[in-house]
Order: structure tokens, then C-alpha cells, then sequence
């Protein structure tokens, strides 16, 4: 018995269909690898876009030569609803045709979100926020000098890096940016500002300023947030890292196998879970962040100090943060594990916070 | 695969010390049961902050008793292969120091009742500000739950869906219907203030004048010489505007300082 073939546009699409047929162009692809009981897997997901809107789609099987920006054909799949969102569904069942040479100009759709809410369910979306951190880089692209314009985006709920090609970004301007694109990178999301993206000047209706967070109010990677808790496990591979100065990779011996000669520099890693009562998270460390709390200062945590070895350093972080109460500041990150916050300064938990923390809890039976 | 790491709940001495309810298991599940709290909240796991009240080390196993002013936690840890840097730790800590720990819970069951003992995984030495911490968070993470509870038995067709769309988490609904399941007739206000009631850090000096109250209390109303009645000085600690849970943890204090003794069941002397 044959199957009726429905070829249809995104914005007609609706959860229970089967036997989809679609042509888009793909907006962004990702590649995801899973372990679990069975063994491992891979599958993919992204979004797909036609001159009616964008959907998420998610697949089990994909020709690898696909790329972000191309038309495909995408037969026999099907409509689901997941998470409140209609997906689309790519199994063994369906067939991915690349159709070179096709343009499909994609409607950008976007709705005004804060920074706390980007995922990579909406592609396109429109921010508002504070600009800072600028800097800039030339690149060639198509053999054409292009400016780049990097910078931190925060509002009142979190931050995200900004991409910008040869649009100026200026320091510590406030903006509304329509339709800039979504992408995950290193497991952290930025936006990139294109040609088909408006920013402008606006006035602040928020304030940005400490974004205290629970712990299991974290459900995507963000940036320059707040967390407290008490440290309850800490990694037992924490503590004093060993480079090499002229590359800095890190050496498990006291000679790096490139640079023979090269002297060492001492570094810091820690990592470790804090608990909340709402949840725990797992947070990484570099020596920015702990050499302080250790009592040295950059001069003196060198290989000329004798005082310096592994154990010392693993319990100086044992016994300053294992068990105690801290507040960590810093940018969560997306890996295998689930999510971990990396942090750019931490402290321990003091009276004004518990102040803090009070007022902003007590507002809830207000 | 990863592996989840268990929860860990934050709560109150008293809420596991009104606990009644293990929840039911498969028998081939040999893991250690969940206890069914009168918030709801299933806790394997718990983490505390409080006062080192009794301890007793021995060789082969160190008990510890926390308080943290709305009731006491048991510990003990075993000299064993898994408990050894747990007794450790609970072997470093001494008499009235503040303390936080994260432990499994382990019960058992005498004539129908359940006792709870805790087996730590990490106890520290903690200060005054990570204590007022733990209590103002605690106490809002069970307030939010009373809350919960009360919005939940307030509407006959009260849904976990209905709490989620107010503002409370899937897991503070959940925990919502569980309570009013198995605790249909638990005393919520009492509850709330009994953990409203807690020593704030400026309250110190009348936690002194309690405990010389409770000491002038037992000498003078040593009537029949065989001790005070705890009954008598409870009516007289209440009347004086100290509760009961703060009494326990005054005589508790006592008793491990040497000041007072149990000469019998719940009878006391000054030494």
C-alpha cells in the first residue's frame, strides 16, 4: 500500500503529521554523541528554514556532506510536539536530498528575549543590552578585509559573547539587537550580528547589575551569573598544574617533550560541586581565581618555591573551600557531563550576602 | 553514561524527626529507602547545618548528635573500609562547634516507629555567617513547600499543573500532593514557626540568660530530690518565651558541658 506524500511548507506543519515531504534550507546543524546502556550513538539536530519560518528538526541518520546554509529535501519524516514545540522527525524511514544550486530564502521570525531564555530552539532573536569588553580583528573573507567586532552582551539576567562583522559595537552602549543569530560554540551560546540584523541606541528599562541565580534555575549555558552553596565534593585531580612556558601545555612531568629546555610555570586547576538545595552544579577554577585564597601572590607561586608541591597546593583548596559556604561568580558552559559553571572570581559567603540573599528570597511570600 | 548525583536535600532536624513514612521499594532494590517527609520531600540524602551537642567516639564507631534548634540529627560513622575518613572527620569535631554535613540516611524500625541516623560523607567546621546562611536558605526552601501545600489542599481541583503555572517547581508540586497524601493531618503552622522561631545571631545574649534560667530553674525546683521534672520545666521555659525545641537543645548543651544530669528518665540535677 502506497502512502500519501504530503509536501508542505514549515508554517503549515503540525504535530501527528507523518510522511512529510519539505524543502528548506538548513539554518544551523549540530552533531550530538551519546553513551548510555546500549552503547553509543550519534544524531544530529538544527534548524530548518523556508520562505514560511524555521523548525527544529531533529535526525538519526544525516549525510555528513550537508552544511549549515544548504537546501536539502527532506522525505518521509514527521511532526512532533516536544517540549510545547513542534519538531521534525528524521528516521531511518526518511531520506535527506541535498538539492545544490537551490536558494531558499529563510523567513526570520524572532521574538524579544532575555538572555536567560536563548536556546537554540529560536535561531534569530531580538536582545537588548549592554555592550562591553569590545575588541576588534581584521579577517579576510572572500578575499575582502573584514572588520570583526567581538563584545560582552549582558542584561539583567545574564551575558552572551557578540559577534559583529564590520558594524561597529561601542563600549559600554546600551542596544536592541533584531534578529541576530543564534550558535552554540565550545558549549556556550553567542549571537552574531549580519547584514540582515538591526542595532540601535536605546534607553535601559533594566538595570544590569549581580544576577543571583538557584541552582536549578540553570537550564542552558549563560554568562556572568551568580551562585552560592556549600562545596561538597571536590575533584581529587584539583590542584597544582604544571606547564610549559613556552607552549603551555600542561606536563605530567617536569619537562615538556617539545621544549626540553623550556623552564615550567606552576598553575592552578580545581574543580567541584556546590549545592544550593536547589541543586548542585559542578564549577571549574583556574589560578586567577584561588591563588589568592591560597596566600600567594603571582610571585611567589613559582617553581623557585620550594614550599609549592602538589600536595600542598591540593590541600590549601581542601581546606579553604571543601565544606564552606562560598558565592561563585562565573559562566555556565555546556559539556558531556551536563553543565558546569566556570568561574571568574568566588568568595566566601559573607553577612552582606545572606542579607542579600534574604531580601531577594523573602520577596517570594510578599 | 553519566550518572546523576543524587539530591541533596536541605532540611530542618525537625521535619526528619516528624517523618513516618518510608517509601515502598521493590525488595531485589537494595538501596537504602527514601523517606517520605511531612513536606513530601523524598530525602536519601540530607545536608545540615548545626551545633555539636553529644559525641561519643569510639573505636569502632563515633556517634555525634547535631542540633540545629528545631531538632537533632544522629550521626554515626563506622570504622569500616567506606566510613573511615567519615569517622575521621566526625573525630575532629568537638563539643558546640558549628558544623555542616552531608550524609545518607539510614532508619530502621522499632514497635512501628522509624529512627533516622545519618551516615556523613563530609562534616566541616563552619562560622556563625555560613550557618545564618544555611538556616535563611533552608528555611525558604521549606516555607516555599508549606506554601505549596496550603495552595494545593486550598482548591479541590488543585493539579500539580495548576501549582507549576503559580510559580512553584515541578518537584515543590509533586512534593505538595505527596505531603497532603501522606500527611493529611500534619501541623503546618506549627512547623513554620517552629522554623521561624530560630536564634537570629543578635539573639546570643538570650540564649546565655536561657541557659542560666534553665540552670537556676533545676536547682531551686529540685523538690522531692530526685531531680526536676522536665514536665514542670518546660511549662516554666514557655513562659519565659523559650520553646520547647530551644529547651532540648539548652539541656542537651548542658548535659555535654557537665553542668546538669539526666538522673532519670527526663529528671534533672545541677552538678
Amino acid at each position: 500500500m502506497s502512502e500519501t506524500v504530503q509536501r508542505v511548507k514549515i508554517s503549515d506543519l503540525h504535530a501527528g503529521m507523518q510522511n512529510v515531504d519539505i524543502v528548506g534550507s538548513v539554518v544551523s546543524l549540530q552533531k550530538k554523541e551519546l553513551k548510555n546502556d546500549r552503547g553509543e550513538s550519534v544524531y544530529y539536530y538544527g534548524i530548518l528554514g523556508d520562505e514560511t519560518g524555521t523548525i527544529s528538526f531533529t535526525a538519526w541518520m544525516f549525510p555528513s556532506t550537508v552544511r549549515s546554509g544548504d537546501t536539502i529535501e527532506i522525505k518521509r519524516a514527521s511532526v512532533k510536539e516536544y517540549k510545547g514545540v513542534n519538531r521534525l522527525y528524521v528516521d531511518s524511514n526518511s531520506e535527506v536530498i541535498m538539492r545544490p544550486g537551490e536558494t531558499v530564502q529563510v523567513k526570520r521570525s524572532y521574538s524579544q528575549i532575555k538572555i536567560k531564555d536563548i536556546s537554540m530552539t529560536q535561531p534569530y532573536v531580538t536582545l537588548e543590552g549592554r555592550i562591553s569588553n569590545v575588541k576588534q580583528k581584521e579577517l579576510e573573507r572572500d578575499g575582502k578585509k573584514t572588520q570583526m567586532y567581538y563584545a560582552d552582551l549582558d542584561d539583567d539576567t545574564g551575558r552572551i559573547r557578540v559577534s559583529s562583522f564590520d558594524r561597529p559595537l561601542k563600549e559600554d552602549g546600551f542596544v536592541r539587537i533584531e534578529g541576530a543569530k543564534v550558535s552554540e560554540y565550545n558549549g556556550r551560546f553567542r549571537i552574531t550580528i549580519g547584514s540582515r540584523t538591526s542595532v540601535a541606541e536605546i534607553k535601559p528599562s533594566f538595570k544590569v547589575g549581580e544576577r543571583v541565580y538557584d541552582i536549578r534555575e540553570i537550564s542552558s549555558p549563560i554568562g556572568g551569573i551568580t551562585v552560592s552553596g556549600f562545596v561538597v565534593s571536590m575533584g581529587e585531580k584539583s590542584g597544582l598544574v604544571i606547564r610549559c612556558s613556552a607552549c603551555n601545555q600542561r606536563l605530567d612531568d617536569i619537562h615538556c617533550p617539545d621544549h626540553p629546555e623550556a623552564p615550567i610555570s606552576y598553575d592552578i586547576f580545581a574543580y567541584f560541586n556546590i549545592d544550593d538545595g536547589t541543586g548542585n552544579i559542578q564549577c571549574t577554577g583556574g589560578k586567577n581565581v584561588f591563588l589568592k585564597e591560597l596566600g600567594f601572590t603571582d610571585e611567589q607561586f613559582t617553581p623557585a618555591n620550594k614550599a609549592i608541591t602538589r600536595r600542598s597546593v591540593f590541600s590549601g583548596l581542601q581546606e579553604k573551600i571543601l565544606g564552606k559556604a562560598i558565592v561563585a561568580n562565573g559562566d555556565v558552559s555546556r559539556n558531556q557531563a551536563g553543565l558546569s559553571l566556570r568561574l571568574s572570581s568566588f568568595s566566601h559567603v559573607d553577612e552582606e550576602f545572606v542579607k542579600k540573599l534574604m531580601t531577594h528570597m523573602e520577596a517570594d511570600f510578599q | 553514561m553519566v550518572r546523576k548525583r543524587e539530591f541533596t536535600n536541605w532540611i530542618f532536624g525537625r521535619e526528619l524527626r516528624d517523618s513516618r513514612i518510608l517509601e515502598e521499594r521493590p525488595e531485589e532494590d537494595r538501596a537504602k529507602p527514601y523517606v517520605i517527609t511531612p513536606l513530601g520531600t523524598r530525602v536519601r540524602r540530607v545536608l545540615f547545618c548545626g551545633v555539636v551537642t553529644q559525641k561519643n567516639s569510639e573505636e569502632n564507631m563515633t556517634k555525634v548528635t547535631v542540633s540545629d534548634g528545631t531538632g537533632n540529627f544522629y550521626l554515626s560513622a563506622f570504622n569500616n573500609d567506606f566510613g573511615i575518613r567519615a569517622k575521621e572527620m566526625m573525630d575532629s569535631l568537638e563539643i558546640n562547634e558549628q558544623v555542616m554535613v552531608m550524609g545518607r540516611v539510614s532508619t530502621y524500625k522499632n514497635d512501628d516507629k522509624i529512627y533516622f541516623t545519618v551516615n556523613p560523607e563530609i562534616a566541616s567546621r563552619i562560622d556563625r555567617t555560613e550557618m545564618e546562611y544555611w538556616r535563611a536558605r533552608t528555611q525558604h526552601l521549606a516555607r516555599r513547600k508549606i506554601y505549596a501545600i496550603k495552595a494545593a489542599a486550598a482548591r479541590q481541583d488543585a493539579t500539580p499543573d495548576t501549582l507549576i503555572s503559580s510559580g512553584y517547581t515541578a518537584s515543590e508540586a509533586e512534593d505538595a500532593f505527596r505531603s497532603l497524601k501522606s500527611y493529611p493531618d500534619y501541623d503546618l503552622q506549627d512547623f513554620e514557626a517552629a522554623i521561624l522561631a530560630q536564634m537570629q545571631p543578635a539573639e546570643k545574649e538570650s540564649q546565655e540568660s536561657a541557659k542560666e534560667f534553665v540552670l537556676n530553674y533545676i536547682k531551686s525546683n529540685d523538690t522531692d530530690g530526685r531531680g526536676c521534672r522536665y514536665e514542670d520545666l518546660l511549662t516554666a521555659a514557655q513562659n519565659a518565651s523559650i520553646s520547647q525545641n530551644e529547651l532540648d537543645v539548652l539541656l542537651n548543651t548542658l548535659g555535654s558541658q557537665g553542668e546538669i544530669f539526666e538522673v532519670s528518665l527526663k529528671r534533672y540535677k545541677v552538678i
